[in-house]
């Protein structure tokens, strides 16, 4: 069933123009790095997670407001294989465009500077799948809670809060508060940095606690709300 | 054991501010087609939305085959084509139909060709199948939606006003359709406002008003029900007014006015009718046509209404 779903996901998503123009737009802007430097390096966690998100926005607010869910809920689903499937959806299409992005930087930088290393490459691909997944849980969580793309105004909201937070906390001295900012950046760019796994450094682990522990946690929530949501239009 | 029982629901939206259904009490047997009809905001739609599981009622208790509605049991074996017909755009009409067949559990290996039969069935031909969803007409939508609903052969029926915005060749496709569903066992639950389709597909009729079950008939009900009926004359005969005039007095009806060729009449009961009909063929006028000016639910309802202002 979740496989049904994630195939309807992809569909979906390759048909709307507007996410494929933001999609190239996106892949372009990450090679403009690319291009100048000739380093892998140039590919950004938070520019990948960006595919996450070109893909993610309105994953289930979108359809609530459409009112497309009632069709498909009124079939043999669960509504939690329905919530992983359109995430898994989401994030697998993002991560195949990270993908042939670090193919390209790698033929791009091959041309320019030599072949990249294979760590090199690795930590690419593997920062980039683990951004997408993390950005799009977390675009989930909120879109199971606001109609329509809400969840996109929800998260730059949350992302200048979570920058000016830490800021204007750290001005008047209030340590929890500026712990508190940092957390919530932590949880909106929710990724790992695995440059001190292939630099042979300490392992990151509460950065990658952290960063499943988002996972969980947007999961849970968004399966808990879609689980509670009543469909009529009479209830809106 | 009944198909679905509903045992004094209550729903309310807004805090407890909007009342939809207000201690609604329902049963339907195995096969069964029930119409529910009522005015706009009557909880109809909500009644349906409380069937599926799509909303939670605040007290009262509803099964179907002694599950909870939102049992994946049940949507195994149920069929829903809603009101408002809001499908997923970017589909074309056959991925829209192979994605619900899929999401229904059906086999794989027919799929598509359970799909093309099922665009066949409702009248949409082929090259419409590839066509975008977006394109679609309000009548192509209809007649998708209750594609969809129908695959499988479902053995319950939820149909919310199934024939809106069909074409007169698409409604007659309709009723030869759940005429078809009706005949299998399918159980069937239809709201609508076109209460002449009520009519002539469902046993029993719920008539649900601000949130109740103000009424609850049979057709069989309606045949003692007085009502008016048109008949129409040949043209080429016209009748006579004196012979119309000593029909009507023998079947003990009354007349209401002669406007060749037609006559309009009003009858004690569907005896009447009967015997009034008898009457004008032997006095040798040549009737053509008989209609009623008023459908049995329409002469039920009215009178529902009109009891209740008095």
């Amino acid at each position: 069933m979740i496989r049904t779903v994630v195939l309807a996901m992809f569909r979906q998503r390759l048909t709307s123009g507007m996410r494929l123009l933001l999609t190239v737009a996106c892949f372009g802007f990450g090679m403009i790095g690319v291009l100048f430097s000739g380093s892998l390096e140039a590919l950004n966690r938070s520019q990948m997670g960006g595919f996450g998100m070109i893909m993610a926005a309105g994953l289930i607010g979108q359809e609530v407001s459409s009112g497309v869910l009632t069709l498909a809920f009124a079939r043999p689903i669960q509504r939690l294989q329905w919530v992983v499937g359109r995430w898994l959806g989401a994030s697998l299409l993002a991560t195949a465009i990270v993908l042939l992005q670090v193919l390209v930087a790698f033929g791009v930088a091959a041309a320019r500077h030599g072949v990249p290393s294979a760590s090199a490459v690795t930590m690419a691909a593997l920062e980039g799948t683990l951004a997408v997944f993390g950005s799009s849980a977390v675009l989930l969580l909120l879109s199971s809670v606001l109609p329509g793309l809400g969840d996109l105004g929800m998260l730059l909201i949350a992302g200048v809060a979570s920058t000016a937070i830490p800021t204007i906390a750290s001005h008047y001295q209030i340590g929890w508060l500026v712990r508190a900012g940092e957390e919530l950046q932590r949880f909106l760019t929710a990724s790992v940095d695995l440059a001190p796994v292939f630099h042979h450094d300490a392992m990151p682990w509460f950065e990658i606690t952290s960063y499943f522990s988002t996972l969980a946690i947007c999961l849970v929530v968004a399966i808990w709300a879609v689980n509670r949501k009543e469909l009529s239009y009479a209830s809106a | 054991m009944p198909a679905i029982v509903v045992e004094n629901v209550v729903k309310t939206f807004r805090s407890g501010r909007v009342r939809a259904l207000d201690g609604v009490s329902l049963t339907l047997a195995p096969g069964e087609a029930v119409g529910i009809i009522g005015p706009n905001g009557a909880g109809k739609t909500t009644l349906f939305g409380c069937l599926l599981g799509f909303l939670r009622p605040d007290s009262g208790n509803i099964t179907i085959d002694g599950r909870a509605p939102d049992d994946l049991a049940n949507r195994a074996i149920t069929g829903y084509l809603p009101e408002r017909l809001v499908m997923d755009r970017w589909m074309t009409g056959l991925d829209f139909l192979a994605y619900h067949h899929a999401l229904a559990g059906l086999p794989e290996a027919s799929r598509r060709s359970d799909c093309i039969g099922a665009m066949e069935r409702v009248g949409l031909d082929r090259e419409a199948g590839p066509k975008a969803i977006k394109s679609y007409s309000r009548g192509m939508l209809q007649r998708l939606g209750l594609a969809q609903a129908m695959l499988g052969e479902p053995r319950l029926l939820f149909l919310d006003e199934p024939i809106s915005g069909v074409d007169p060749t698409g409604v007659l496709l309709f009723r030869r359709l759940l005429a078809e569903q009706r005949s299998r066992g399918a159980t069937l639950l239809i709201n609508s406002h076109q209460l002449d389709e009520v009519e002539r597909l469902c046993d029993r009729v719920v008539y649900v008003e601000k949130g109740r079950v103000a009424a609850m008939q049979t057709q069989a009900v309606g045949a003692s029900a007085a009502r008016a009926i048109r008949v129409r004359f040949a043209v080429a005969a016209p009748p006579s007014r004196a012979a119309i005039e000593a029909a009507v007095r023998e079947a003990g009806a009354e007349l209401y006015d002669v406007t060749a060729p037609d006559a309009r009449f009003s009858v004690a009961d569907d005896a009447g009718a009967t015997r009034l009909l008898a009457a004008l063929l032997s006095h040798g006028l040549q009737v053509i046509e008989v209609v009623p000016e008023q459908g049995r639910l329409e002469r039920l309802f009215a009178g529902s209404k009109r009891g209740e202002s008095s």
